[in-house]
């Protein structure tokens, strides 16, 4: 009979149990969702890397050579070598259609994956991207042509197979920001095909393989003291965007992947304990009746552990099902633009297990401790009701100047309101939890707006980016300011280098600018004109950690292919830039020559320009500002969609958690409403009555909920090191989270007010006898 | 005719496929200002007739008329406009608001009538003038129970329902509320209606009703009534 009433018993407290089932499927679908997306970008990221053997390092050099490929193999940490050619090409018809061509002897490593046809049987076939293939109509079986500028080379190859490339998940370059497979594409060939070009037994660059863990540091010092001036650069893995970049996007908002769901959990244990203890709090004289019976204390607390496992069982399942078209949803929004094998979706059971024990403890711990308070009771103890709280007057009564001009309405609503200091609080930290997260969703998404709109808006300024050849002479580049269309011209250079301190070294991209700069800042969020330190380099935040260095500290710059080391003040350290920035004067001043790589250029009639431009022999691309801007803004997309997905999923969370504080308030004064009926108020009456403590709970939620938004916000921005976000919320976002977070609590409280014309007032009084 | 009226009263109860007849065709009348016991078993009837007279429950078929208004007809908003102006209701267990002092309590009915009396002077009538400031909490059990009629009383209804108002009290204190709602219906010429399964009671009323399986056993007119004080039981 037991579990009869049980039964019974699940149907009275369903609308409660229901709303902490739906809370715990939220946290746990959220959990596991993001979760999910870290899971499934690693397993499909490494598993392509471990299928196709990856490189570890792509050293590129001048005149590197077998002897080179025994040195690197001979070292402890190295497990393979593969020297080759990379040469760009161009479509023998249309100059516009690169081809990056990977000339190599054997496919051992960063081995292409064969989708149609064969590997190359000799020197005059050759793989080609499946993509690119599909782009320019080209079989397997054709024979394509193609030539390498600046020599006279024809190369007539017969495409054998069809491929994708681990190494070219994200196929870009200098000209092409964002991979366009109906520009730029790749191919793989033998390498006696460019042996002509590139000398016999001589290659340009050189994969390597290392064992797992390999001290990175150690590595490329060896590298270093083994090819000497032969290297001009060593990228790791990590370092090389065509590959790494769907990793790096997911590894750039880990901090949101991973603080969001334990929000969501945060407020699903809330709701939890507070919704366990409500039931079995009500159900004391039951409990007293059970006892009374001769009911072991271990089964009635099977009894209430059942209601909790209940919900631990059908929430879990139901968040852990829905969650895969989330994360499927999440995972191509992070892929669009890459090149992948097709790949599957699959669930991170040991995310799911976390989700599951972490529900569990909550719930059905919440659940325990309750009961068993309640069973050290005697039976006669939890048969009476709980005796009253202390009576006390509340707060507004001490003033007496306002509570004699509060009306008796008025009077019985803060009474109600602000005596049952639980409820209120529970209410009051829940809706304003809810808000917080609703904020921080729209607040990540403003400055992730605002960090996109000041780099497409505020740090690129120009109108044309000009790619230098790296040879340019003054005489050259200062030709583009005596261009007539040319209204503003400012000139930069790039170069790798590495940056040491007594104790720690890394490696990083310096941009030495001209000593003002407008055209394009450094710092996305400058305002004017920015001015170059002239008595030092203005260093990244990371950068300086990573060093252990602050403004004012020294620094050793060396450059590849120059033996001389530069020390140099820290003159600004920013958490906005990326590398290292030095001013033009402070770079004359180590008696460097400045050999610009890239133009910035401001014109009225940027087409002519264009044209213009393609004609000078120094300069190898042009890009428009918005095709720059539009690359940077694209990698922004994927974090945005996490971001929508955490709005419409707070906001969903904020709706349940509402109506669960609701009803549960609804069924603890369901007594008093009766009494109100009987006395002969309007349901109008009693609506105006109740459910004005909703309200004012929903108002004084929706206050605490903005500044827990904006610190929440404000540690996520400090977390988040990938992007220098900065905290832009627009004054809609603030109305729209208080707006939704209101209209949740104006809804709800249009449901409970229909629930209270439903209510017995007969049966509702009777429930104490 | 002024006073209660009920004519042919069917209360049936479904439970699946089994009808209930919790009050079967029962009818009688009460004039204005009677002090009227309905006495009976658990299982009379006699609180769902209570009910239906209070207009918190409808009957199934009948005809019931309060003060020369056929209640039985009423919609579910007349139903509320009547408890509103023209009933008051006692409890076994008081259902004073637990957040509202004695006082406060009183004032939330009498607020919502067209003529109230004055919550303070009601208070006074029924000994609470002391208690006036107290949480419900703060009071013993005969004092909710005073500011329960107080309440209901406050509203300056035509007829005051009360159902088991002893019943959760102990002898001495049962014996005082019950002389009270006597004396008020002898000086304020009300209609009270005293719902009670305790038979010494019976020689106190000017109208008995007794009870039994829904039906009316026997209904008694007493032309010289006993004082509730001068009752022993």
């Amino acid at each position: 009979m037991i579990w009869l009433n049980f039964l019974r018993d699940l149907r009275r407290t369903a609308p409660r149990l229901i709303s902490v089932t739906i809370i715990t499927a939220i946290a746990v679908l959220v959990y596991t969702a993001l979760a999910g997306i870290s899971y499934n970008i690693d397993r499909i990221s490494w598993g392509y890397f471990d299928s196709q053997n990856v490189a570890d390092y792509w050293i590129t050099g001048v005149g590197l050579d077998q002897g080179d490929c025994r040195t690197l193999l001979s070292m402890p940490q190295v497990t393979g070598v593969q020297p080759r050619n990379v040469y760009e090409a161009q479509d023998k018809d249309n100059e516009a259609v690169k081809i990056q061509l990977y000339a190599v002897a054997d496919y051992t490593v960063n081995t292409p994956f064969l989708l149609e046809g064969q590997l190359p049987a000799d020197s005059r076939q050759m793989l080609v991207s499946d993509e690119f293939a599909r782009e320019q109509g080209i079989a397997v079986g054709d024979w394509y042509e193609m030539t390498i500028p600046g020599t006279d080379l024809l190369l007539r190859l017969q495409v054998c197979g069809l491929v994708k490339s681990p190494e070219c998940i994200h196929h870009i370059s200098a000209t092409t920001p964002t991979p366009d497979y109906s520009r730029y594409g790749y191919a793989y060939l033998d390498d006696e095909v460019l042996s002509a070009l590139a000398g016999e037994n001589t290659y340009n660059q050189i994969c390597l393989t290392v064992q797992t863990g390999a001290d990175d540091g150690a590595l490329r010092q060896a590298i270093w003291n083994a090819l000497g001036s032969k290297v001009v650069n060593v990228l790791a893995l990590e370092d090389n965007t065509q590959v790494y970049t769907l990793v790096e996007s997911k590894d750039s908002i880990a901090v949101i992947l991973n603080v969001f769901p334990v929000l969501f959990f945060l407020c699903a244990v809330l709701m939890m304990v507070s919704t366990m203890n409500r039931i079995v709090e009500g159900a004391r004289t039951t409990v007293g009746t059970f006892k009374a019976l001769g009911y072991s204390d271990r089964l009635i607390l099977c009894y209430y552990l059942l209601h909790a496992l209940l919900v631990v069982a059908v929430g879990f399942v139901l968040g852990n099902w829905v969650s895969p078209p989330i994360t499927r949803l999440l995972v191509s929004s992070f892929a669009a633009g890459c090149d992948l094998l097709p790949y599957t979706i699959q669930r991170d059971r040991a995310a799911a297990v976390q989700a599951l024990a972490i529900t569990a403890a909550c719930c059905l711990g919440s659940a325990w401790l309750v009961c068993r308070s309640l069973l050290r009771e005697s039976p006669a103890q939890c048969m009476r009701p709980k005796p009253p709280a202390k009576v006390r007057p509340v707060l507004l009564e001490r003033i007496g100047p306002v509570w004699r001009r509060l009306g008796f309405n008025q009077k019985y609503i803060a009474r109600n309101t602000l005596r049952n200091k639980a409820r209120m609080f529970t209410c009051v930290i829940g809706i304003a939890f809810c808000m917080g997260l609703v904020l921080l969703a729209f607040a990540l998404k403003d400055s992730l707006d605002h960090y996109g709109n000041s780099m497409a808006e505020n740090q690129y300024r120009y109108d044309l980016v000009v790619d230098l050849d790296s040879g340019v002479s003054e005489g050259q580049y200062t030709r583009l300011q005596a261009e007539p269309l040319v209204e503003e011209a400012e000139f930069e250079m790039s170069t790798a280098c590495w940056l040491y301190t007594s104790s720690r070294r890394t490696t990083s991209t310096l941009c030495v600018c001209q000593d003002q700069v407008d055209l394009k800042q450094y710092d996305p969020y400058a305002q004017g004109i920015s001015t170059l330190p002239q008595d030092g380099i203005v260093l990244e935040e990371a950068l300086a950690e990573e060093l252990g260095v602050e403004e004012g500290d020294m620094v050793t710059l060396h450059f590849t292919g120059d033996w001389r080391y530069y020390t140099v003040r820290v003159a600004e350290v920013n958490r906005c830039v990326s590398g290292v920035y030095m001013g033009r004067g402070c770079w004359r001043g180590l008696g460097l020559a400045f050999t610009p790589t890239a133009a910035y250029l401001k014109t009225a009639d940027i087409a002519a320009l264009e044209a213009r431009l393609n004609r000078y022999d120094f300069v190898n691309s042009v890009q428009t500002r918005q095709t720059v801007t539009a690359a940077a803004v694209d990698r922004l997309d994927s974090a945005s969609t996490v971001v929508y997905i955490l709005i419409v999923f707070g906001g969903a969370l904020a709706c349940v958690v509402i109506y669960n504080l609701g009803i549960m308030s609804f069924y603890e004064q369901i007594r008093s409403l009766a009494t109100l009926m009987v006395l002969g108020f309007y349901p109008r009456e009693i609506k105006r009555l109740q459910l004005s403590e909703n309200i004012l709970f929903a108002l004084a939620g929706v206050c605490l909920g903005i500044p827990i938004g904006i610190v929440l916000n404000q540690m996520m921005i400090d977390a988040i090191s990938t992007m220098p976000l900065e905290q832009a919320t627009r004054p809609v976002s603030y109305l729209l989270s208080c707006g939704i977070t209101m209209a949740f609590a104006l809804l709800v409280n249009g449901l409970i007010g229909r629930k209270m014309g439903e209510i017995d007032m007969l049966g509702a009084l009777k429930s104490v006898e | 005719m002024k006073g209660v009226e009920v004519e042919h009263l069917v209360r049936e109860y479904h439970m699946g496929q089994t009808v209930i007849r919790a009050v079967d065709d029962i009818s009688f009348s009460i004039p204005q200002g009677k002090y009227t016991i309905i006495l009976g078993a658990s299982g009379a009837g006699k609180s769902t007739g209570l009910n239906i007279l209070g207009g918190m429950a409808s009957p199934t078929s009948g005809r019931v008329c309060v003060g020369g208004r056929e209640i039985s007809a009423f919609s579910k908003k007349q139903l509320t406009g009547y408890r509103r102006e023209n009933i008051g209701f006692v409890f076994q267990f008081y259902n004073l608001m637990p957040n509202l002092t004695v006082l406060e309590n009183v004032e939330l009915a009498s607020q919502i009538c067209k003529n109230p009396l004055d919550a303070r002077q009601v208070l006074k009538m029924v000994g609470l003038e002391g208690r006036m400031a107290n949480f419900p909490a703060q009071c013993s059990g005969g004092e909710q129970q005073r500011g329960a009629i107080a309440r209901a009383l406050a509203k300056n209804p035509d007829v005051l329902l009360c159902d088991e108002p002893t019943g959760a009290l102990d002898y001495q204190t049962g014996k005082a509320i019950l002389a009270l709602l006597y004396d008020l219906c002898r000086k304020s010429g009300k209609t009270v209606i005293v719902v009670t399964h305790n038979g010494a009671l019976a020689p106190s009323a000017d109208i008995l009703i007794r009870m039994k399986n829904g039906k009316i056993d026997s209904f008694t007119e007493n032309a010289n009534p006993v004082p509730v004080q001068d009752l022993e039981w």
